[in-house]
């Protein structure tokens, strides 16, 4: 991302996540990895890592609410805990007030962890079940030695009612509220030392509507009181448009897209973005139903696809350069291409699958050729080697299969920055952080020279 | 109109627990016409899936259903009589326990619940599962079975579905399991599918694709629906009409168009309120203030006043029974709230009453009932 620049040269930045890598291995184990196979050896071992945050950059500034928004698994928990070290990053470092946590370790790491706090998506499990309330929300300024016990129950209590409890409710046990009333105590522990930055992982996905807009407004007005820089995770669109000040869209591992809320909302650079936009239903009967729907589902975080993450699911592949075809008959290659790795057909018959697909538009010259054996395959009923040679002659030719996206544009709306990992964009960047070599996907947005 | 495919009136269902009696459903009237898609929205706790337990009669003890009556295609679902000493017994015309495994439940009316991983039998093939039920429903044999657990598989949009017939649920994601139990539901062509918050667990894009699915498989097959749901976006998305729930009661029934832009009950309003929009920035967010009552003792009169902004006196003192509001010649309205002049209970001259909604900003703040300051 073009953000990337020398650390401390942004003063302004309370935390800056830069190339930021989190990969589990499947090592750990006696037979992990091990596969069985028909052949000799018969046993073989492979090492395959999840890639779950794979080269992430951005800053937070201070005082703002950056929204982190993505769809089930594709790395927003896991990116949160690596920043706040509460698991080792693989590569790349998070400065937090200009030192690198990923270097720190031991007592000064502890001590650093003061600043930084998080909630959690469930409210009950977050919190003991055997422990009242008022300890619940002593325990961190214990473990950072602040005040006396005198003085930390009344700070504990002073809380209570800040997040809007009852402080007399001191003595009470978790069970006795409601989950609403629990993600208030998670607040009140958070605020307990003090911090300056929350992470805030789906504080309210759990909780009734009414309930999460009482949260939210509570988590607002204590942003405003105390001064909180917010890292806010959600899956739920509204929520993050809600509270977010800037908006990051996540998408297997990897930032596709960064903008200022109205920027992101309004005018989506990503298809990604406009997909999930697309997707959401909004409590309107007029507001006359969606337009697009996304198909298909994530790939493996093992096995990511090249370039662009997104472009087996993308609506608006490019088309390679090799051919020439119209727009309309691209797409429907794409389409059939996909139906054909889904298997979404039983027909085999050439004619009957070219109306089925090509109806007004088929693709003409070396395509067609192509087309053409690919259909001959299905009649013989080679699905698999159809489904290898639309892949390889069509998909994998795309620029968004052979090139990482990053770019830079101008923003229509709000001064910000506006970053999108979409190869449609490259002509209006401002800036661009390509690397059109590496085609295995080593390059990462966050490794440009983009500013220099 | 034609008559309606389910009908139920007055529903009470009670659970009798040590700490007294839990009124989840009381009193609840609605229909399903053919070829609708009926909205039933409401907060947890709010009784929704406590009323469709009952409409398949699954509500087990120390639940039971304690009046009311459910016709669907003018069999009688469920229904009382007093007998000669008075006793409340079932109506001789109703069905049967075994009657209703056999020709209800999943032949006429079929369910799908929220967590598909609990429905489906995680130690058989989801093509297995799929197969048994057709074949048990509509007794084809194994073969026919099969190919049309196939056909129903390809049919909601599982990919590859010759392969994926015989891999097990935890090798599906989440909207896959999801659309395996739709396939389930439609596999014997039911007259009527209710649907327990089925895209809650969902992300949203795979939500969209299923409530896509969901309207065209209602078109192709003219199903009705019940659609049991806490967000409002859903039911303006698919559904035709909505009841809104509050503890226990329908507090507002009305065509989805009507209950968003007319809206007549306080807290249909006050939940549209409290929601952050997708669509447009909202600056400030007008939650609910409080939490729902618990249904084993409701407040008296209007069961919201205790949350209601618009509360007075008489709220407090009169139960509102749901009333058609509608100008004549518009689709049927009901609402339960004393402000409307249809009620006339002295709404306007009776004082407002101090309720956590009212209470100001302190009040606001906090959940235990403006204690805070």
């Amino acid at each position: 991302m073009s953000e990337v620049g020398p650390p401390e040269s942004d003063p302004e930045a309370l935390l800056q996540v830069r190339n930021l890598q989190k990969h589990f291995d499947n090592e750990s184990g006696l037979l992990a990895g091990v596969e069985l196979d028909d052949e000799f050896p018969y046993v073989s071992r492979s090492s395959s890592d999840v890639r779950a945050v794979d080269g992430v950059s951005f800053d937070i500034k201070e005082g703002e609410t950056l929204g982190l928004v993505g769809e089930s698994g594709c790395g927003k928990s896991t990116l949160a805990r690596t920043v706040l070290r509460l698991l080792e990053p693989t590569d790349g470092s998070v400065y937090f007030q200009g030192e690198d946590l990923a270097s720190l370790s031991g007592e000064p790491l502890r001590r650093m962890r003061k600043d930084m706090q998080m909630i959690f998506q469930d409210p009950q499990s977050s919190l003991d079940p055997r422990m009242k309330v008022g300890p619940i929300v002593e325990e961190p300024m214990k473990a950072h030695d602040m005040l006396d016990e005198e003085g930390r129950e009344a700070r504990a209590k002073e809380l209570l009612e800040k997040v809007g409890l009852d402080p007399q409710h001191y003595n009470r046990y978790p069970h006795a509220f409601s989950g609403g009333q629990r993600q208030r105590v998670n607040l009140a522990r958070a605020l307990s030392v003090n911090p300056d930055f929350i992470v805030c992982d789906e504080p309210v996905s759990a909780l009734d509507v009414s309930i999460q807009a009482q949260v939210l407004n509570t988590m607002e007005e204590l942003q405003e009181e105390f001064d909180l820089t917010y890292l806010f995770i959600a899956h739920d669109l509204s929520v993050i448009r809600h509270i977010s000040d800037r908006v990051a869209v996540m998408y297997l591992g990897e930032i596709v897209e960064l903008a200022d809320k109205e920027e992101l909302f309004e005018n989506p650079k990503h298809p990604y973005t406009k997909a999930l936009l697309d997707a959401i239903p909004v409590p309107d009967p007029r507001s006359g139903g969606r337009k697009a729907l996304l198909s298909g589902d994530v790939p493996s975080p093992i096995d990511p696809p090249s370039g662009c993450r997104f472009r087996t699911r993308c609506p608006k592949v490019i088309q390679p350069e090799a051919y020439d075809m119209t727009d309309e008959a691209w797409r429907n290659v794409v389409e059939f291409q996909r139906a054909v790795e889904r298997r979404a057909f039983e027909e085999t018959d050439p004619e009957a699958l070219r109306d089925r697909y090509f109806d007004e538009a088929t693709p003409s010259g070396d395509a067609e050729t192509l087309l053409d054996e690919a259909l001959g395959h299905i009649e013989r009923d080679e699905f698999e080697d159809a489904e290898r040679l639309l892949t390889e002659r069509f998909a994998d030719e795309s620029v968004c299969a052979t090139a990482n996206p990053a770019y830079e544009l101008g923003s229509e709306l709000g001064d910000d920055r506006h970053y999108a990992a979409c190869h449609l964009r490259r002509d209006e960047a401002v800036a661009s952080a390509v690397d059109e070599r590496s085609l295995d996907g080593a390059a990462r947005p966050g490794r440009s020279e983009a500013d220099d | 109109m034609s008559e309606p495919l389910l009908s139920v009136r007055d529903l009470k269902t009670q659970f009798f627990t040590e700490d007294g009696t839990v009124r989840a459903v009381d009193g609840i009237s609605f229909d399903v016409n053919e070829g609708e898609i009926v909205g039933l929205v409401g907060e947890s706790g709010a009784g929704k899936s406590v009323a469709t337990s009952s409409i398949l009669r699954l509500v087990d003890s120390p639940g039971e259903i304690v009046g009311g009556e459910i016709e669907f295609k003018g069999e009688t679902i469920f229904g009382l009589e007093a007998d000669d000493d008075g006793e409340l017994r079932p109506r001789d015309e109703m069905l049967t326990e075994e009657e209703m495994r056999k020709q209800i439940r999943g032949r006429e009316i079929a369910i799908i619940f929220q967590d598909p991983m609990e429905s489906l039998n995680p130690v058989f093939t989801v093509g297995g599962q799929l197969r048994e039920f057709i074949e048990i429903n509509r007794g084809l044999d194994p073969d026919e079975a099969k190919a049309e657990a196939i056909d129903m598989l390809r049919e909601v949009g599982i990919p590859a579905p010759e392969s994926r017939y015989d891999e097990y649920p935890h090798q599906f994601s989440g909207g896959m399991r999801q659309r395996v139990l739709i396939a389930m539901a439609l596999a014997c062509q039911p007259d009527l599918i209710i649907a327990d918050e089925p895209t809650t667990a969902l992300d949203v894009t795979v939500e969209g694709e299923i409530l896509e699915m969901v309207t065209d498989l209602q078109e192709k097959y003219g199903t009705s629906f019940i659609w049991v749901t806490h967000d409002m976006s859903v039911v303006a998305e698919i559904c035709d009409r909505v009841n809104v729930m509050y503890l226990g009661e329908i507090i507002e029934q009305a065509e989805v168009d009507d209950l968003f832009y007319d809206t007549k009950h306080p807290y249909t309003s006050a939940l549209l309120d409290s929601m952050p929009r997708p669509d447009r920035t909202v600056d400030e967010l007008r939650p609910i203030e409080g939490v729902m009552p618990e249904a084993i003792d409701p407040p008296s009169g209007c069961r919201f006043h205790s949350r209601c902004p618009e509360a007075r006196e008489v709220c407090r003192e009169v139960h509102p029974e749901p009333r058609d509001l509608s100008e004549e010649g518009e689709a049927l309205h009901t609402a339960a709230c004393v402000k409307h002049d249809a009620f006339d209970v002295g709404y306007d001259e009776s004082p407002p009453i101090d309720t956590q909604a009212t209470g100001g900003f302190s009040a606001g703040f906090t959940e235990t009932g403006g204690e805070a300051e």
